[in-house]
């Protein structure tokens, strides 16, 4: 397989559309960056004025919004499982536009390491990209927390290091189940076009899924479910909604009320939830999600690392399978 | 070893219900130049693709090498093939020597030693920094026959390697073939529905309609049953064959009444020889087959079977 890896890779640093979805990447990384912790500047002038004043509360409160890197470095995850649904079915596609796939099965290259090959390329490229993003983050991230540390009590890492390389895992899993998924739809579809096409309504088909089970599970009990109604305090006619933990009121709250409702009873439990929770852990899309808003040490963790093993095998066992008994022109 | 670099033997190929090959068996000389001829859809392409392992068969077999098409080891006989299937295959985005390149790398090859000599071999030495898609039709062909060529294969199969080409292009590509053939001792296997191109290249020919091979015949062969002669029927063959000896005339006894002659003799000498001999003459006609004369009546004979 290595000559089959050696020629892909080859290929591979002269894409322009690798480098280019590279330097995407490290542009995301840069200013997105730069935008999170362009407070920083406005922060350390209040955290003077107020050392100069005596104000330890307001110093105290500041701990609040330090500078957090390992933020920074999972944001992309809501990129890494789009970005490889064009660039994987566009490069792996021109094989079949061009008929060069021939070249390999015409020498007697076995269809697996064919597979396999492209396989470890898409990975390897996805790997590439968001090592691009991390650095790229990390630079502002290295430099603001440098040049602010001794005014702002700061910390680089909000999470343990532990943590942040656990969520790192994670953001490996959803690289290899993405390079799975799309390898299969691409080596089946054929073509270019129709691999890209493909794609994407898969992706968008789930990301709508992740987003509904992900409001399902978040369903109270029954028991609990008043604790998140708004209550009306008698002094003051807006509701109070200190009660208010899981959801976000972005509605109003008269027509967030009415939502609540709406999921009264609605609460999964037993089986239901377990399969609910399954599908949630195993679709890379949901994966983005958990890794941007929650932290690694949930039991979830290990569960998730798991699917996405077992889900690419299956992908990738799925797609040689019909590979393999693809008939090519 | 093999005589035949390929055998095949009963294959057939449906696409759902189209029948592409049926009960196809073949044989390709080692060493020879064969001649795949058969009118567009007889199914030329999809036998290249099934040797080729890009597609499967429905049923039947083929032998590359001697090693049969659902042995594990027909991989290593692969190495031994390059072929050109319908259009060349080769990355437009890439000059001619990144394109061998990258099917050395293909191939394992461990440097890439001998891409100079086989582009300067197919003509394309001088293309330097210019990108595949910038050729003309001429040039991709000849590249993707160089792409073929990587690794040393002693079996090439082209599969219409002169559509499309003005009459240089093709004059190129036949003197490419004669020279792989004659030099590299390459066996080649070329399909295409022109038969006056073939018919200067080919060494062994197949006839295909709808599937199936027709006739298989050396050149020689072809040769004679094309050849320029005058059929006479008679009722004493063996009496003929005296009185043609004795003329030194060359000539060719078909059948117990029938044979050519190659040559135009006397008629009215040859009539009385053949009246002291008792031999009646039944018919004469003069009997010219063109190449094209003969493959259709080749096909039309087999539309009556």
């Amino acid at each position: 397989m290595t000559n089959l890896l050696s020629a892909q890779f080859s290929k591979l640093f002269k894409n322009k559309m690798f480098y280019a979805a590279v330097i995407i990447f490290a542009a995301i990384g840069f200013v997105s960056t730069m935008l999170f912790f362009r407070y920083i500047p406005d922060l350390a002038h209040f955290a003077e004025e107020a050392k100069a004043n005596g104000d330890t509360e307001y110093l105290q409160n500041m701990y609040e919004t330090s500078i957090m890197f390992d933020i920074s470095s999972r944001m992309d995850f809501h990129i890494i499982v789009f970005a490889p649904a064009i660039f994987i079915s566009m490069f792996i596609g021109r094989e079949f536009d061009n008929n060069t796939i021939r070249n390999k099965v015409i020498v007697g290259s076995s269809r697996l390491l064919i597979y396999l090959s492209n396989l470890i390329v898409c990975f390897v490229a996805q790997l590439i990209m968001h090592i691009v993003y991390c650095l790229s983050a990390f630079i502002p991230s290295i430099i603001v927390y440098l040049k602010y540390r001794s005014i702002i009590n700061m910390r680089f890492f909000d999470i343990s290091f532990k943590d942040f390389l656990l969520s790192q895992v994670i953001g490996i899993g959803i690289m290899l189940v993405c390079s799975s998924l799309y390898l299969l739809i691409t080596m089946t579809a054929g073509s270019r076009t129709r691999a890209v096409i493909s794609s994407i309504i898969v992706i968008l088909a789930m990301f709508l899924v992740s987003n509904k089970i992900n409001t399902i599970l978040y369903v109270p009990n029954e028991e609990d479910y008043n604790y998140y109604i708004p209550t009306y305090t008698e002094t003051t006619d807006t509701p109070d909604t200190s009660n208010f933990i899981e959801f976000d009121p972005y509605f109003g709250y008269d027509s967030y009320t009415n939502y609540v409702e709406s999921y009264r009873g609605k609460n999964l439990k037993g089986g239901k939830r377990f399969l609910y929770e399954t599908i949630d852990d195993t679709l890379p899309t949901s994966q983005a999600l958990y890794i941007m808003s929650s932290d690694a040490t949930s039991p979830r963790t290990g569960k998730i690392i798991l699917c996405d093993l077992l889900f690419s095998v299956v992908l990738s066992a799925v797609g040689i399978i019909i590979f393999n008994r693809k008939e090519l022109r | 070893m093999d005589y035949y670099v390929l055998k095949t033997n009963n294959l057939c190929k449906n696409y759902k219900s189209f029948k592409a090959l049926d009960s196809l068996t073949m044989n390709v000389p080692r060493g020879a130049i064969y001649g795949f001829v058969g009118k567009n859809g007889a199914g030329k392409t999809t036998l290249i693709r099934l040797i080729c392992g890009l597609q499967f068969p429905t049923s039947g077999s083929y032998e590359l090498y001697g090693i049969k098409n659902d042995d594990k080891s027909i991989a290593l006989s692969r190495r031994r093939m390059g072929a050109v299937v319908e259009t060349p295959s080769i990355y437009l985005d890439m000059t001619a020597k990144e394109n061998l390149k990258q099917q050395y790398r293909i191939l394992g090859l461990p440097s890439f030693d001998g891409i100079d000599e086989i582009l300067e071999l197919v003509g394309l030495d001088n293309t330097g920094k210019k990108k595949a898609k910038n050729f003309s039709l001429g040039m991709r062909q000849r590249l993707g026959i160089a792409v073929a060529l990587c690794g040393n294969p002693d079996f090439l199969v082209l599969d219409e390697p002169i559509n499309g080409l003005d009459p240089q292009g093709i004059i190129e590509i036949r003197e490419l073939i004669l020279k792989l053939n004659h030099e590299r001792k390459i066996t080649v296997l070329i399909s295409s529905h022109i038969l006056d191109e073939l018919s200067r290249l080919a060494t062994h020919y197949g006839f295909i309609d709808k599937g199936r091979i027709i006739k298989e015949m050396s050149s020689e062969e072809l040769e004679a049953a094309c050849r320029k002669c005058v059929r006479m029927t008679v009722n004493d063959t063996k009496a003929l064959s005296r009185v043609l000896d004795d003329m030194n005339i060359e000539y060719k006894i078909l059948d117990d009444t029938t044979a050519d002659v190659y040559a135009k003799p006397n008629f009215s000498q040859l009539a009385a020889a053949l009246a002291k001999e008792n031999c009646e003459v039944v018919t004469i006609e003069e009997h010219d087959e063109s190449l094209e004369s003969f493959y259709i009546s080749l096909v039309g004979g087999a539309e009556h079977d």
